[in-house]
């Protein structure tokens, strides 16, 4: 029971304090990709952290009985004459249920992402392929629209991106080239994927505990990934496609979240500063701890305690 | 575009796609098969059954609408040309797209302010000093 507790606090604790420590954290900008993956991996360990509880409630993992463990058994046995929590088969299959279910839930809502963005696909694949002027480059589609937009389809052979006539009239060549460079950055670090889990988190978390924060966050942080294999060596021209692109929106329609772009025009205006690989590797590691933890905190009174503890109840 | 072999005929349908509703949307009125091919076979050689695999692949992805006139069909385009340029520019004309990951945009549509205040990042003479006092593009990308 106090393991089951001490997971959930785990879980909510993470959840609240690991995104304000990630935001004020400046490594994260540094490399884009660390940073994605410190957002991932604190989303899989607040979602790993309440399967884990799950588990040891249906494992009836109460092998311990400290103050708060002791205290939520009196109130259980208080609350139920026939100590229901002892006894019941319930409250166990209730915790593997639940354990099951948000698996399957994360599973569940890649799967469902991943259709819709199949449909989503072929829909403006269709309509590509009636609308679209070829362009001197293989990979990339003409659209003719006065506003300028560059954005890409991502999905294996078909992969391409579309540049709208107003993005190449406002564009020079170099930073056409560099625009370009980004989008197939896009394409071949396969961000769609990375957005994908992101949102399945936040899908399955229900947007707190820093789920919805790391969806917005990742997104941010893909395109500075894909900012970096770009612009290695123009990172001017780059920053002022950024510009470009951004202006002649439509007057109406709700505008904003410019956050990413103002720090990305930051970030490709000024130095970056490469992390150390000691710094590298002791975030790699710490993060590693974080994702192992819960399992750690679950299994820490013992396997054979709740293997003992289970098996005459199942059996 | 593609190396493949299969791939080459995938995108040669493509193109007669696009040449068909280019026909399509050039007349007002429904067009049965053996009109799109008379059209068509002005500039090519095409055969009747290849124009019919064509208009009922459009017909299948709803790019174009068809009813009987007579023993015959006749194929009308759901959407102008406009509207399906639109549909493909639409999360970028919305200004905050409800981005799926299916789309990675380059950058969102900002308002004026936010425009100026980037312009202000990338002009030296501009009177942020945090950008002036720093090192040009060119030392930039060497450090990197």
């Amino acid at each position: 029971m106090t393991t089951t507790l001490g997971l959930l606090l785990f879980g909510v604790g993470l959840g609240v304090l690991g995104p304000r420590r990630l935001e004020r954290s400046s490594w994260l900008t540094r490399s884009p990709l660390l940073g994605i993956l410190a957002w991932l991996t604190l989303s899989l360990t607040v979602f790993v952290s309440f399967v884990w509880a799950g588990v040891t409630v249906a494992a009836h993992a109460m092998p311990d009985g400290g103050w708060l463990g002791s205290a939520v058994h009196a109130c259980s046995v208080l609350l139920s004459e026939e100590g229901v929590w002892k006894q019941s088969p319930v409250i166990p299959a209730l915790g593997a249920a639940l354990s099951f279910g948000a698996v399957g839930a994360l599973f569940g809502a890649v799967q469902i992402a991943r259709r819709r963005e199949r449909s989503q696909l072929r829909r403006k694949r269709d309509l590509l392929e009636v609308v679209c002027a070829p362009h001197s480059e293989p990979d990339v589609m003409v659209l003719e629209h006065h506003v300028p937009s560059v954005f890409c389809l991502p999905g294996g052979r078909g992969a391409s991106v579309v540049v709208s006539r107003g993005a190449l009239d406002c564009l020079s060549e170099s930073q056409l080239q560099q625009v370009l460079a980004h989008e197939r950055a896009h394409l071949a670090s396969r961000h769609h994927l990375i957005l994908r889990w992101a949102d399945a988190f936040a899908v399955v978390l229900r947007g707190r505990l820093g789920s919805a924060q790391a969806r917005i966050r990742i997104a941010e942080l893909v395109e500075m990934h894909a900012d970096d294999a770009a612009g290695r060596h123009n990172r001017r021209d780059l920053a002022e496609a950024v510009i470009a692109l951004a202006g002649g929106a439509h007057p109406t329609g709700a505008l904003g979240a410019g956050g990413s772009a103002l720090s990305r025009v930051r970030r490709l205006t000024a130095p970056v500063k490469p992390i150390s690989q000691v710094a590298r590797g002791g975030i790699l590691l710490s993060l590693l701890t974080m994702v192992l933890a819960p399992g750690i905190i679950a299994l820490t009174p013992g396997l054979s305690a709740i293997f003992v503890d289970a098996c005459p109840f199942f059996f | 575009m593609f190396v493949e072999k299969g791939a080459a005929i995938v995108s040669h349908l493509g193109q007669l796609e696009a040449a068909v509703m280019e026909c399509l949307w050039a007349h007002d009125e429904a067009m049965p098969v053996r009109e799109v091919l008379t059209e068509l076979n002005g500039s090519r050689e095409l055969a009747y059954t290849t124009v019919m695999t064509v208009l009922d692949n459009l017909h299948r992805k709803g790019m174009v609408a068809r009813s009987k006139a007579g023993r015959a069909w006749v194929y009308i385009p759901v959407g102008s040309r406009s509207s399906y340029t639109a549909e493909l520019m639409e999360e970028a004309l919305a200004g905050n797209p409800d981005r799926g990951a299916a789309l990675l945009h380059f950058v969102e549509k900002l308002p004026a302010d936010e425009l100026m205040q980037l312009r202000q990042l990338l002009d030296p003479t501009g009177p942020d000093p945090s950008v002036t006092s720093k090192s040009p593009a060119s030392e930039t990308a060497r450090q990197l």
